[in-house]
């Protein structure tokens, strides 16, 4: 029986019946909406970076136009002008180029900072937390989702049959009398099934990747599909195996269909929330409200050596003579020292908090071997740029950036000495470094690896079991 | 002959491998939930209870200050978290934990745990809520798929029937036994977990007993609805192949797609606003008495020296920059009542529409219901946030008051400074979780919702086995 003969069969009894069209059309409108969902989610992200950005600017346009006025005159307005302590530099997390594919824990997490004098790291992200934690309970609708979680169940249920079903309904035997190979058209039937929803799913994929949300260039963003869409074959290439396997083995379909469910409902629910949980109770992050306590013990306790401080400073800067005779600025450099030493005091309670998320990600990464759909999820999202290790990143940058900041307007404000335009101008513009894809590969490669030879030793396995004398296959 | 069907039903299952399977498994599960849940529970409770102290006694130690700066710094609000949330948490990952009962604004809560997280527990949480909401119906369907379809294959069905059995026999035989049967695990799961949630020091709501009986009414409605769902669908499907793929279809489609395309259909149709225009709403509601209109002030300064018959605020038996705080606090609250109120009208307005789709998914009737018994949903949050703003309102007006009546009359007088005495007189926060019978209107759609889902599940049941009968009897 050549392969198309084996496609006219399908064509009658799959491809082209209500089932089939069923599942293709579910496909189409699931990945579609889950795409156009990340797109407007992305797009309105991107909308508020930008008008975050813009009126920071302008701020820091007028504050720098301030004190060329000062340069130039030699006269300033009043205390508050060109104060450092009203330098704001907007820090940014750029959605990844392929962000709305996964939206992952991104949407919990802040993607805009404030750096300037008035905050210290424990305060630099805002209040950002207003999203629905009702909706956040339930989860994000992203492409990630309907390939992890959708595609290996409609898998499932595209094949469970292939074999079984002809056997229930005599037709294997049928086509064994007719001389044709049983097992070259399971693998046929396989892979036309499994191939058609693949195609409807990668085609959506494609049409998305080419209608960026705005402000997103496509060039990166069509680098990252490619990859992307490989690490999603890879994880249906092992579902494809598991699915052919068991299909092999079983001699009813309802076995097959029952024990696939059962082990999609292990790798993809069971194992991740119970690695989730283990993670979690090995290494607990610290108590965030023992952190708050801290930070504000250190903050009273450095309000009221203030004066030590700034001596301390001082012995450390001799060079830099005080005169404070200014109100707004006297209370600055008392806030701003404060600030700094309750920071540098609490930055220990910090560092555990990361100690601890690294530690989490790390069991988590060795539990995701266990579960292919931890690999295929963890993996994807880091590919598009939506995993909680990016939001992370622009944490630590957006810190770093906002300790560089400080350092260059912490002298200025103890000495009550206005910043130079020249040093103004040496601050540097936040920018958020993503990981190129080249780091994103060398992370992922690995697990990668481990899902194609779990894919390529399920399918030598049925292939083995499928090469059995006709009798028993029959 | 009804106790003969469930009895002969409840050998069936004694002697199902599936059955046995996932009772093990369905158990396992809720213990390990279980006993995670509580300790998780204890430590967020250790860690409350510990930050109540430390703030407590920061407060009181910030040693002499100017009342309005201690406003400033002020206190903050600790979300207790009641014993259920061990068996259902809601939303308690998803919300902040700790709210600042500052000056001026009105600020969010804050630290949400789902933070620290990271990216575990992406698709599926281990609790036992959640696997009574998402792993027992696949538990019942897996097991009730070949109830009907299975006897009919096997002709047994036709012999029952030949035997002059009553359909209404057959029909409260078979649900008797898939009761007693499917009851004997999801029974001791239910009443096990709300037992070992209940173990600890926590904070016990004072209605629990009613909460718990209400938890226990709820999943019952909510598996017989599942049951009868189940049996129907195998007594109408062709075969138990049919069955089987029918109810998996149906539970990937109601309970895993469309809650996740409901939540991210109802952020884009009902978007919450940015958190950045949130910053800038609330800025605005408190700066708008300082910075707006100049005429305001003096129009409200004209009325006071007027009321006080004097010409000059130095005359007034009281600082007037103190009286002018709390005046504008009391201006800036009229804001935030208008800011906090459209983005609660937006959270309803996106949790109408999940209602709306629970319609056609009887996972968020459960859900809304279930976590609001357990005192850990968005209605029994926001009660918190409500009553943490009324404690702000109280301490604000304390600090104000004393600044008033203690400064020297006239301006703000920021030489005055008070200490322990009045830091004692602020009282710690208090927050007593809503009792059911107040937010029970909340739930009422949810709890009928549930009710036409059992009564519709065993109506369906019948009508179909009764189907069955016809056309055996054809």
């Amino acid at each position: 029986m050549s392969f198309s003969t084996t496609f006219f069969l399908e064509r009658r009894i799959f491809v082209g019946t209500a089932a089939g069209k069923t599942a293709a059309i579910v496909i189409l409108i699931v990945a579609l909406a889950a795409g156009f969902v990340g797109k407007d989610n992305i797009s309105r992200t991107v909308d508020v970076h930008t008008s975050f950005v813009e009126e920071k600017s302008a701020a820091l346009d007028e504050w720098r136009n301030a004190i060329a006025e000062i340069e130039r005159t030699g006269e300033a307005a009043d205390g508050y002008s060109a104060n450092p302590m009203r330098i704001v530099i907007p820090a940014v997390a750029t959605p990844g180029p392929l962000a709305d594919f996964a939206a992952g824990s991104v949407a919990i997490y802040p993607t805009t900072a404030s750096l300037g004098g008035w905050t210290n790291a424990a305060g630099l992200f805002g209040e950002y937390e207003y999203a629905n934690p009702t909706l956040l309970s339930v989860g994000q609708f992203d492409l990630t989702f309907v390939a992890v979680l959708l595609m290996p169940l409609l898998m499932i249920a595209v094949s469970f049959d292939v074999l079984a079903g002809d056997r229930e309904r005599g037709r294997a035997h049928f086509i064994a009398l007719q001389g044709g190979h049983v097992r070259a058209s399971v693998w046929e039937r396989l892979i036309i099934r499994n191939g058609m929803i693949w195609a409807v799913f990668v085609a959506c994929a494609i049409i998305l990747a080419f209608i960026p949300p705005v402000g997103i260039s496509l060039g990166p963003r069509l680098a990252r599909t490619v990859v992307w869409l490989a690490v999603a074959l890879a994880y249906a290439a092992f579902w494809f195996g598991l699915i052919a396997l068991f299909v092999a083995v079983s001699k009813r379909s309802e076995t097959v269909a029952s024990a696939l469910f059962a082990v999609w409902t292990i790798f993809v629910l069971a194992i991740p929330a119970v690695g989730g949980a283990i993670a979690e109770s090995q290494y607990p992050p610290p108590s965030r409200l023992a952190f708050l306590s801290e930070v504000r013990q250190a903050e009273v306790t450095a309000l009221n050596e203030t004066a030590e401080l700034r001596s301390g400073f001082l012995l450390d800067h001799p060079e830099l003579s005080v005169k404070v005779d200014d109100n707004a600025r006297s209370y600055a450099s008392v806030a701003l020292l404060a600030l700094t030493e309750a920071e540098k005091r609490t930055t220990p309670v910090l560092d555990q908090f990361a100690v601890s998320r690294e530690k989490q990600r790390q069991v988590v990464g060795s539990i995701q071997y266990l579960s292919p759909a931890m690999i295929a999820d963890r993996s994807l999202s880091i590919i598009a740029g939506g995993d909680a290790a990016r939001a992370f990143a622009f944490q630590d940058q957006a810190r770093q950036a906002f300790a560089d900041l400080r350092d260059r307007i912490l002298p200025s404000v103890i000495a009550d000495k206005r910043m130079t335009l020249q040093e103004y101008d040496a601050i540097p513009v936040f920018a958020f470094k993503d990981r190129t894809i080249g780091q994103i590969l060398s992370q992922i490669a690995v697990p990668l690896v481990y899902l194609a030879v779990l894919a390529v030793a399920l399918l030598v396995a049925a292939r083995r079991r499928l090469s059995a004398p006709l009798e028993r296959l029959l | 002959m009804i106790l003969d069907i469930a009895r002969n039903e409840l050998r069936g299952y004694s002697r199902n491998g599936i059955f046995i399977g996932l009772s093990v498994a369905l158990l396992s599960l809720v213990l390990t939930a279980s006993i995670v849940s509580g300790q998780r529970l204890a430590t967020f409770e250790r860690e409350r209870i510990a930050a109540e102290v430390i703030d407590h006694e920061v407060w009181n130690s910030q040693g002499e200050q100017n009342p309005h700066s201690a406003a400033h710094f002020s206190r903050y609000a600790f979300k207790p978290i009641p014993s259920l949330v061990a068996f259902d948490p809601g939303v308690v990952d998803y919300a902040g934990v700790a709210q600042w009962m500052e000056a001026h604004y009105q600020h969010p809560a804050v630290f949400r745990r789902v933070e620290d997280v990271g990216d575990a527990r992406v698709f599926a949480s281990l609790s036992p809520a959640w696997i009574l909401q998402y792993g027992a119906p696949l538990f019942f369907f897996l097991v009730l798929f070949s109830s009907i379809a299975g006897e009919r294959e096997r002709g047994t069905l036709r012999q029952i029937l030949a035997s002059g059995v009553r359909t209404r026999d057959l029909i409260a035989g078979k649900l008797l036994g898939a009761t007693l049967g499917l009851g004997a695990i999801v029974v001791p799961a239910l009443a096990l977990s709300l037992v070992m949630v209940r173990v600890g020091d926590v904070q016990v709501l004072p209605d629990i007993g009613v909460r718990s009986v209400g938890l226990v009414l709820a999943y019952c409605a909510y598996f017989v609805a599942v049951a009868g769902l189940a049996i129907g669908v195998s007594a109408l499907a062709r075969d138990k192949r049919t069955a089987l793929i029918a109810l998996v279809a149906i539970w990937s489609m109601i309970f895993l797609i469309l809650p996740r395309f409901a939540v991210g259909s109802a952020s884009t149709l009902f978007p919450t606003p940015e958190a950045e225009t949130l910053a800038k709403e609330r800025e605005a509601a408190t700066n708008d008495w300082w910075y707006g209109d100049e005429e305001r002030r003096e129009a409200v300064k004209r009325s006071v020296l007027a009321e006080y018959g004097v010409s000059d605020i130095k005359d007034l038996p009281f600082n007037y920059g103190a009286f002018m705080l709390q005046y504008s606090e009391e201006d800036a609250n009229i804001g935030f009542e208008r800011i906090y109120g459209r983005l609660n009208a937006t959270y309803e307005r996106q949790e109408g529409f999940l209602d709306a789709i629970s319609v056609l998914s009887p996972v968020f009737a459960i859900k809304g219901l279930s976590s609001g018994l357990a005192g850990t949903d968005r209605v029994h949050h926001q009660a918190f946030s409500d009553a943490a703003e009324a404690h702000r309102r109280v301490i604000v007006k304390q600090l104000n008051d004393d600044l008033m009546y203690n400064a020297a009359p006239g301006e703000y007088d920021s030489t005055y400074s008070a200490g322990t005495d009045l830091w004692a007189q602020i009282e710690d926060f208090e927050h007593t979780p809503p009792s059911f019978a107040v937010v029970r209107g909340s739930y009422l759609f949810n709890a009928i919702l549930l009710l036409v889902y059992a009564v519709g599940g065993a109506y369906f049941a019948c009508f179909a086995i009764q189907r069955v009968q016809r056309r055996i009897a054809q």
